[in-house]
């Protein structure tokens, strides 16, 4: 042990401190499942890993929601004792990927010290010390790193695209997620993903991120992050500018389309220009100032709870005007971020699996980006950009069909979107199951985005062919509608 | 074994005596063909890519008007043809009569007077001809002329530009190498030439001598029409029993349904969606498309068109519509480019462009899209390869084409618009653009001192008219571009 803290010098820290520190490290091991989106009432197999996490104020446990995402069942153990307990998960955000986990038996927080979050950003070029239990070690390692680079970035846990990192060259090894990063004998950061293509970068989850997470569940649920629900332009081009009659000293961002739906619709409009967020400046390229250097204006949006107003100066015919508004979450109407804790909602009739596009669905192609089929990367792509069948609360697709002498001739259909059932218009799964029930004439006629024909079943087939269709194929259910039917509980 | 292979030897010298000719009979009709092409470049549309060279074959069909038939494709963007004939080196320089991708094939000529006066004509079966076994001929690099036996095991109706049809013998043959023109014959007669060839399995693909007459006749009338347009969105019932009672078919109907039939083509405002085609000319469609020709079986049922017909003719179907038995007839007429929304490819043209502030705009082709590689419909973006392969989206009166924004070619007058790449442009001081030729008439004829270009996906370009005017020519200097544009 003596050998162990002489060789290691935690930035900030004195050799008791770490000690301290240690006590407050604990090991994950999760086991979760997930389900098969091409074949919905299936589940693939459980898998088991190990994680990191750093114990806080309340006898809580702070790791990365991707350590404990789709959980059935979840270990805690420390350093110093042999005993695994028992943990839950109290919230996850997937966006931001953190996760706060509660262990209920008391034993295991005896002879802990919670962490403390620092209250600033540390420093480019500062030093940190990342503490976990990487390669499924058993004692705890700790790697010393400086901060390279504070910007927001992605967060490849949900694929959520604009939230603060910071980046750091301590190494960050599989099963350091969760784990804490220390400057000063506090935490200024989670370990939670590093650059593949990179030579050790990795990267952290900062504590305006830790603690808006925090704040959020406050009130018992995780909201995530507020969008602002416009698309913009740069200013960068000087005519842009003129054209628009701003004055030279004056800077901002163009909206170009106020999202139906969306938190600033009824106060933003089409042609404003967003000058500043809540006081905070907006330069012409889109960024705002930060420590010593700029980042992207949608920061100041990151930093708001759903719920919370946003005071946002604007320049509308030649007026500087100021709009206060509260900010709410993005509802997309496909599915663009991963997804967890949820099962793929399906509806089977006549052997037809009607689903929603997803991302998750994409991911059933292997390099699904390259490979999937293009009229579903086109609509996941560009759907809302493109404003495609606004009037569609979602995308039904048909996934494939399973053969039966009632399908036979459109068994080879898949991969279509689904535009109409026995003349209504499918704008969700939910309406897929009401159409059937009003066949035209002795048809069901289902017709699709992509042109081909139209799929036509006898309708007086159906009632029997979809129990016989059902039990052939060892299907437990003929539709799941609901995608937060819960799993993994006891 | 070496048993075997003299074996071997007998036998195919045998299938060569039963095509009743020995190959030297062929020597005097088969010429080689040496073609210099030079591709354009789609990225940077005002420049070509580097020249290519490659040797073809062709079969000479006509001595007295010169007319040698080879394949189409392969001379694609030629700068020049030379064509030796019986092996030697020496070339003649050839010119190109026409060229028609629709069914693959060209012919070309020699101006030199001379240079077929000790070549023979292969003949053109007088009917049409059961393909059997025969040989395809070749001239090899060493200038020995060289025979391969070969035989049919199947004739069909293939595309080659998606739009037409051509007859098409697949054979077996003992060819080492080609399917680039080799001619093929059977006894006497010349029956097609080779498209295509399969090592690994070998075979060959013959565009055959009935598409070659087909041409020669629509080219005797004084001016090449081309195969009629005759492109219908269809599907093929395949005996889908419910599908076919909904449409009102009788148990013992057969047909195809149509699903679309877009603008300018022939049956258009004739045809309509959900019609079912239940015969062609009299002759019966069965539900995968199909229909009888006496000699060469089932074939899809384009061959009526493009075997039996010529641009004016009049053609007569029988349908099913609204569940009601009619027959409609109406005129075939020649394909248009502006059938299709984004065309396959520009062949032998320019690709067009227009640069305006050194924004670089450009119309969408497939000839676009391999800007991203053979494997673009993975790589490229997904809006663009949206609609270059949803071919059921046709032109409109308000859009000829897709316009889009290849790139900005960097200047101080287009900076924060540098990074702004394949966007598809909408409207230009709010007036939707029809094509690139419009493109450059809204921007002539505009009156206002800002020019705001506004893209598909929310992105506007603005910037003021006299810095566009004055900057252009600027930036084409930088660029090393000679022209502004190329809207031919």
């Amino acid at each position: 042990m003596m050998l162990f803290n002489s060789c290691i010098s935690i930035p900030g820290s004195q050799t008791g401190s770490i000690n301290r520190i240690r006590t407050g490290i604990v090991k994950i091991y999760p086991t979760s499942i997930r389900p098969l989106y091409y074949i919905p009432w299936r589940m693939d197999q459980n898998e088991t890993a190990t994680g990191s996490g750093a114990i806080i104020e309340g006898n809580l446990i702070l790791t990365n929601a991707h350590v404990v995402s789709d959980a059935t069942y979840i270990e805690v153990q420390k350093e110093n004792d042999p005993e695994k307990y028992r943990a839950e998960v109290l919230y996850i955000g997937h966006q931001c990927d953190l996760a706060l986990l509660s262990v209920e038996n008391p034993l295991f927080f005896k002879g802990t010290t919670p962490l403390l979050l620092s209250g600033e950003v540390p420093e480019l070029k500062s030093t940190v010390a990342t503490f976990g239990y990487p390669n499924n070690g058993d004692r705890i390692s700790i790697t010393e790193g400086v901060i390279s680079r504070v910007e927001m970035g992605s967060y490849v846990h949900s694929m959520y695209t604009s939230l603060l990192h910071i980046q750091t060259d301590a190494a960050i090894n599989t099963g350091n997620s969760g784990g804490p990063v220390i400057q000063d004998g506090k935490i200024v950061g989670i370990a939670f993903q590093t650059l593949s293509s990179g030579e050790n970068i990795g990267y952290l989850i900062p504590v305006p991120i830790i603690r808006h997470f925090l704040e959020d569940v406050k009130d018992g649920q995780f909201d995530g992050f507020p969008t602002l629900g416009v698309y913009i332009n740069k200013l960068e081009n000087p005519d842009y500018r003129t054209y628009l009659k701003m004055p030279e000293e004056m800077s901002g961002i163009f909206m170009n389309r106020v999202v139906k739906g969306g938190p600033s619709e009824n106060y933003l409009l089409d042609g404003d220009v967003i000058l500043s967020i809540d006081g905070v400046n907006i330069a012409n390229d889109g960024t705002i100032a930060f420590e010593n250097g700029r980042i992207s204006f949608s920061y100041l949006i990151s930093l708001k709870q759903v719920g919370e107003n946003i005071s946002c100066t604007v320049w509308r015919n030649g007026e500087v005007k100021t709009i206060e508004y509260p900010l709410n979450s993005d509802k997309g109407r496909i599915s663009w971020y991963n997804e967890y804790e949820s099962l793929p909602r399906y509806y089977i009739f006549g052997g037809i699996i009607f689903q929603v596009l997803s991302r998750e669905f994409l991911k059933s192609w292997r390099d699904w980006w390259y490979n999937a089929d293009f009229l579903f990367l086109y609509y996941y792509m560009y759907h809302d950009i493109d404003n495609l069948y606004p009037e569609r609360k979602e995308f039904v697709i048909i996934n494939q069909v399973l053969p039966d002498p009632v399908n036979t001739y459109v068994s080879d259909i898949s991969f279509m979107v689904v535009n109409t059932i026995n003349g209504r218009k499918i704008l969700s799964l939910e309406d897929v199951v009401e159409a059937f029930k009003y066949p035209e004439g002795s048809y069901h006629v289902i017709v699709l985005d992509s042109g081909g024909r139209p799929i036509v079943l006898e309708a007086a087939l159906m009632k029997q062919a979809n129990t016989r269709i059902i039990r052939q194929f060892g299907i437990p259910s003929e539709m799941r509608l609901d995608k937060n039917t819960g799993y993994g509980k006891e | 074994m070496k048993q075997l292979l003299i074996i071997s030897n007998v036998c195919i010298f045998l299938c060569v005596i039963n095509t009743g000719l020995f190959a030297r009979d062929y020597e005097n009709s088969v010429v080689q063909i040496r073609v210099t092409t030079q591709d354009y470049d789609s990225y940077s549309p005002w420049q070509r890519k580097r020249h290519q060279t490659r040797w073809i074959h062709g079969c000479v069909i006509d001595t007295d008007k010169g007319i040698i038939v080879t394949l189409s494709l392969p001379l694609e963007n030629h700068l020049f043809v030379e064509v030796s004939k019986h092996g030697e080196q020496k070339r003649y320089p050839a010119r190109v009569i026409l060229k028609d991708y629709k069914t693959g094939i060209a012919f070309i000529t020699v101006q030199d007077n001379g240079f077929f006066k000790d070549l023979e004509p292969a003949r053109l079966p007088e009917q049409r001809t059961e393909p059997g076994k025969g040989s395809v001929v070749k001239w090899d690099s060493m200038g020995r002329f060289k025979s391969y036996p070969t035989e049919n095991f199947a004739t069909s109706i293939q595309s080659y530009e998606g739009l037409g049809g051509a007859l098409i013998h697949q054979m077996i043959t003992g060819l080492d190498s080609g399917g680039d023109g080799e001619p093929v014959f059977q006894g006497e007669y010349l029956l097609g030439i080779t498209a295509w060839f399969d090592r690994g399995e070998k075979t060959i693909k013959v565009n055959s001598a009935e598409t070659i007459k087909w041409m020669l006749k629509d080219m005797d009338s004084g001016k090449y029409a081309g195969q009629p347009s005759f492109w219908l969105d269809v599907h093929y019932l395949q005996s889908d029993e419910n599908l076919k009672a909904y449409l009102g078919m009788k148990n013992t109907e057969t047909g195809i349904l149509v699903l679309n039939v877009p603008p300018k083509v022939s049956g258009y405002g004739f045809l309509k969606e959900n019609d079912v085609i239940l015969a062609i000319d009299g002759i019966d469609i069965d539900d995968n498309g199909l229909c009888s020709e006496d000699l060469y079986g089932k074939l899809n049922f384009m061959w009526l068109i493009v075997l039996n017909h010529v641009v004016g003719d009049s053609l007569s179907i029988q349908i099913i519509r609204d569940k009601a038995r009619k027959t409609i007839s109406f005129p075939l007429i020649p394909e248009i480019q502006e059938t299709i929304l984004v065309p396959s490819y520009y062949r032998d043209q320019a690709p067009r462009y227009y640069i305006s502030g050194g924004l670089l705009f450009q119309e969408l082709t497939r000839s676009y899209m391999s800007n991203w590689g053979s494997d673009w419909e993975e790589k490229a973006d997904k809006r663009l390869t949206y609609y270059t392969k949803n071919y059921w989206i046709y032109p409109t009166e308000e859009r000829h084409r897709i316009v889009i924004l290849n790139r900005v070619l960097p200047a101080v007058l287009n900076r924060g618009y540098h990074d702004m790449k394949n966007h598809i442009l909408v409207k230009i001081n709010g007036i939707k653009v029809r094509d690139l030729l419009h493109v450059r008439d809204i921007l002539e004829k505009s009156t206002e001192d800002y020019l705001v270009f506004e893209f598909l996906g929310n992105e506007n370009i603005v910037l003021k008219k006299n810095n566009v005017i004055t900057g252009t020519n600027a930036i084409l200097k930088q660029y090393g571009i000679e022209k502004q544009y190329n809207l031919n």
